[in-house]
This record gives structure tokens, C-alpha cells and sequence, in this order.
């Protein structure tokens, strides 16, 4: 049987290639969308990282009120992690930020006491808990200690982000939908074309008592054939790609490390195992539907 | 044993093929069907390999009901009945001896028996030191013998022969007559589709004459004028 497959697949080799290449170009399709959504999710994990509020204490609020606010704060249930910066850390952080400006500096000097008040840093769990942490701070208990609540707010730029990403996904899908539809139609019409060109052999083998599956295996074993070299072709290009593009992302993002490739290495038998068998599954169905066809005549 | 009951075929819209025709053949038996062009020879033989579908009526093969048979039991009932056509219908890029190992290899057959059962029937049909030839280095009588061998590989209880010597010359024609004889000496109901009238009463067996899709004469003494 495998013997037949390869012997069609060489008799129709341009048909042969042109549906190797569109498989090929699929299956890159996919993965670039593998891709995008994977630096997505790493780019807004990022940013928001670097989301907090920051609660700016009053100089005159004492540490046992700070340390009640820091307690209530601990018991909110969106609140990832609650950081306290003593007023001597502050003025120190101050100081340090500050150290190349001695006009700040003597400034700070000439006052003699510490006029900086604790602050306490608040990391929620997710973007949106954000909103109901800073309500909960309104509580007139705290206004006259709290001086200021500093939210730095990412949620504009993480939409925006969100609304590219959602853009660029939807296009390569639409792109791999339409590669998916054309490269069905390229096997099942390689498939008529070929047993077009072997209709006396069919038409011994059904004579002889070949049964149907008999007639109709090579076919579907020559669209696996094909995929599994379409496969292994992508895989390659993907990796040059990744190793090409992955330090450029990595300066757009300022970051050392993308992790593109080991996520591809991690998840390399889910990502090419499911292409493999959604792409097997399709060309398939399509000889066998094309011989199918045939042999109903 | 084969039998035709009340066997009608009508292809669309109403061209007829067969109509009303009973038939019994016994194992072992060798028949010419004879009759002129479009009368219904054909046919019979396709609704018998289940090429084509019964329109009404009843044929049987041995246990098979060829009309209700579904159609992943067609490939075991032809491997129960060869079948020769005028047309060689050999695949030109084989040789004689892949033609007919092509026939094993696509049943499924293991290497081991293709190997032991193709030179068998390749001395069968007088063909052995012509294996390694392709079909356009053969005569008409041969290529029709490799055809015949080709059939004979799943060891069928039925031969059908469609017009075997349509295509022939006189003596290679005789050659052909000669070894489907032999093939039913071995116990091989034949079934021989002919319009050739010399062939017919030079075998001296049983004739079953068809005219406009029916059964006009069935004569067991083999001579019969048409």
C-alpha cells in the first residue's frame, strides 16, 4: 500500500509540491499565530507587573495607624501583596533618587525634620481588583492620614494592546481558514487528478476483488505522506524564524529574555501534534471523499 | 451453481438491458452465451460480477444473493469469479509476471504465495518463459492468456470469458478456446460470452442464445444458428 502512495506521489510530483508547499505555508500560518498569542499574554503579563497603588501616608500619621491600614489592606481579597516603606526608607529612597541634585539635597538638609511620610505599595491579583481597592481606602477613618493614593494606570495601554493583538489573531485565522480550504481542495483535486491517471489500475483492482479500502488507502497514506513532510519542513522554518526574530522582539520589548523558543520547545508536541493531526485529519477526509467519489461510480 | 430468476435490468431512462431471463448453470458446467451486439450478453455478466444493479429478479452465486449484496461483500464474490474481457485491460508498465502478481498484491495476499501461485498459473496458461515480458512484447493470443492467468490467481470456481477472442486470429483463437476447455476440465464452471459461431460449434457444449435482452435458445448439444 505504502509502496502505491509513494509511487503516485512521484507520478504527480508538481501537484504533489504545490500541495506540500501550501500545507507548509499553513502550518507556518498556525504557528505564527501560536506565536502572537503567546507574546499577547507575555506583554500584558508585563505591563501588568508593573501596575500598583501607591498609598502616600500623612508625616504625622502615627506607625500604628500605617500598620492598621497595612493589616486592612492584607485582608482584602483582590490584594496580591502589600509592601511598607517606613518614613526613614522613604527619605532614604528620596535621597538616593535625588543624589546627583544638590540644590534637593541641601534643601532636604535645611529642613530639620523628616518631611516624608510612609508609603505603602499595594499589588492587586488581577487589573480589575484595582478599582475596588482604592474605594476601600475612602473610608473617612483614613482620610486624614492618607495624603495621596498614586494608581499608575496600564488598563489604557493593555487594551489597546488587546484590541491589536484581537485584530492580528483574527487575520492570521482568517489567513489559515482560507489556506485550510484551499489546500482541501488541492488534495482533492490531486486525488481526482491521480486517479484520473490510474483509472485502468482501479479499475483492475476493483475486477480482482480488490476491496474498496484497499483502493482507497494509498490515496489517504499519500495525503498523510505529504503532511508528514509538510510537518517536518514547518518545524524547521518556524525555528529559523523564532531564531531569526526573536532577539528583535526581544529589543521592542525590552526584555532579555522573549522565551519564544522554549515555549515552542516546551509545547512542541501539543503545537505540531495537533497541527499534525487537525491537518492528516482534513487531507483525508478529502482523498478519501475524492475516491470515494470514484468508486461510487 | 448459478441462477438467473425473472432477472430484469432497465437503464435509465428505459433502455433494456435484460428482461425476464431465467437461467440455471451448473458447477461445473461450461456455457457460450451467444447473440448478436446489444442483446443483452453483457449485461448478464455485469449484474452476475454486481457491476450493475438488478432492476427486479433474483441472482444467485453458490449462497450469494448477488442482488441484496452489500457492497463491502463485492471484493470477496469477485475473488470468486474471474473475469476476461476482449480488451486485455494488462497494465503496459508490468511485466506479465506483475500483471498477474498485482492481482494478489492488491487482495492483500502475502509475498510468499504470490511467489508460489503466479509461475503455477503462468504454467497453466503455457506462459512461464514469458514472465519477465511486457504486455507490447506479446501477441493478442498471449496477452489474452495472461488475462486468463490473471483470473485464475484467486483459484475462482466461476470463469467468465466476455468475447476472449474477439481480437484474434483463427489460431490463436483456437489457442484460447483450447485453454479455457482445460480450465474447466479442472473442475472451473466457464461462462463464454462469444459472437464467433465457429467457436461455438467447434466446443459441442451448451449454448444459451440471447435476442433482445431475453433468452431466445438454450441447447445443450452446442450447435446453434444465429
Amino acid at each position: 500500500m505504502l509502496k502505491f502512495a509513494f509511487q503516485g506521489l512521484w507520478r504527480n510530483f508538481w501537484l504533489s509540491f504545490i500541495t506540500l508547499s501550501l500545507l507548509v505555508i499553513t502550518f507556518v500560518s498556525f504557528n505564527l499565530l501560536v506565536s502572537i498569542n503567546y507574546l499577547a499574554a507575555k506583554l500584558t503579563q508585563n505591563i501588568e507587573q508593573r501596575i500598583d497603588v501607591s498609598v502616600y501616608f500623612a508625616p504625622e500619621a502615627t506607625d500604628e495607624q500605617i500598620g492598621g491600614v497595612k493589616n486592612y489592606l492584607d485582608a482584602l481579597p483582590g490584594v496580591a501583596s502589600v509592601a511598607l516603606v517606613s518614613r526613614e526608607e522613604a527619605v532614604q529612597l528620596f535621597r538616593e533618587r535625588h543624589k546627583d541634585d544638590p540644590e534637593i539635597i541641601s534643601a532636604l538638609e535645611e529642613l530639620d525634620k523628616n518631611p516624608l511620610g510612609a508609603t505603602i505599595v499595594v499589588k492587586a491579583k488581577t487589573i480589575s481588583d484595582y478599582p475596588a481597592i482604592l474605594s476601600a481606602l475612602d473610608v473617612p477613618l483614613y482620610q486624614q492620614i492618607i495624603q495621596e493614593k498614586d494608581f499608575s494606570d496600564h488598563r489604557a495601554l493593555i487594551e489597546k494592546i488587546g484590541r491589536w493583538t484581537n485584530k492580528v489573531r483574527t487575520g492570521s485565522m482568517i489567513l489559515s481558514i482560507i489556506f485550510i480550504l484551499v489546500v482541501m481542495m488541492i488534495v482533492f483535486n490531486t486525488v481526482r487528478m491521480a486517479i484520473y491517471s490510474h483509472r485502468d489500475e482501479i479499475g483492475i483492482m476493483k475486477l480482482v476483488g480488490a476491496s474498496n479500502w484497499f483502493v482507497r488507502m494509498p490515496y489517504v497514506a499519500e495525503s498523510a505522506v505529504i503532511t508528514i513532510f509538510a510537518i517536518i519542513i514547518s518545524i524547521c522554518l518556524t525555528y529559523v524564524f523564532l531564531g531569526f526574530f526573536e532577539p528583535s522582539i526581544a529589543r521592542f520589548l525590552e526584555s532579555t529574555n522573549v522565551g519564544l523558543i522554549s515555549y515552542f520547545n516546551t509545547n512542541a508536541l501539543r503545537i505540531f501534534g495537533l497541527e499534525f493531526i487537525l491537518m492528516a485529519t482534513l487531507t483525508g477526509l478529502s482523498s478519501l471523499t475524492a475516491v470515494g467519489k470514484y468508486l461510487k461510480k | 451453481m448459478i441462477e438467473y430468476k425473472n432477472v430484469t435490468k432497465i437503464y435509465y431512462p428505459d433502455v433494456v438491458g435484460v428482461k425476464n431471463v431465467n437461467l440455471r448453470v451448473e458447477p461445473g458446467e461450461f456455457v457460450s452465451i451467444v447473440g448478436r451486439s446489444g442483446t443483452g450478453k453483457t449485461t448478464l455478466i455485469k449484474l452476475l460480477i454486481a457491476e450493475e444493479k438488478l432492476t427486479s429478479g433474483k441472482i444467485n452465486v453458490g449462497d450469494w444473493d448477488v442482488g441484496a449484496i452489500r457492497s463491502s461483500e463485492v471484493p470477496c464474490l469477485r475473488r470468486q469469479i474471474g473475469v476476461v474481457f476482449q480488451d486485455y485491460k494488462l497494465l503496459p508498465q508490468k511485466t506479465v509476471f506483475e500483471n498477474i502478481a498485482f492481482a494478489m498484491e492488491v487482495c492483500g495476499e502475502p509475498l510468499h504465495r504470490v511467489e508460489t501461485i503466479v509461475p503455477q498459473v503462468l504454467k497453466i496458461v503455457g506462459l512461464s518463459d514469458k514472465s519477465a515480458r511486457y504486455p507490447r512484447q506479446l501477441s493478442g493470443g498471449e496477452a489474452q492468456r495472461v488475462v486468463i492467468a490473471r483470473a485464475l490467481v484467486h483459484r475462482p470456481k466461476i470463469l467468465i470469458a466476455d468475447e476472449p477472442t474477439g481480437n484474434l486470429d483463427p489460431i490463436h483463437t483456437g489457442e484460447i478456446v483450447d485453454l479455457l476447455l482445460k480450465i474447466n476440465k479442472i473442475g472451473t464452471t466457464v461462462l463464454l460470452v462469444t459472437h464467433n459461431r465457429e467457436v461455438v460449434n467447434s466446443l459441442k457444449r451448451r449454448v444459451v442464445m440471447m435476442e433482445n435482452g431475453t433468452i431466445a435458445a438454450d441447447h445443450a448439444d452446442g450447435r446453434i444458428n444465429f
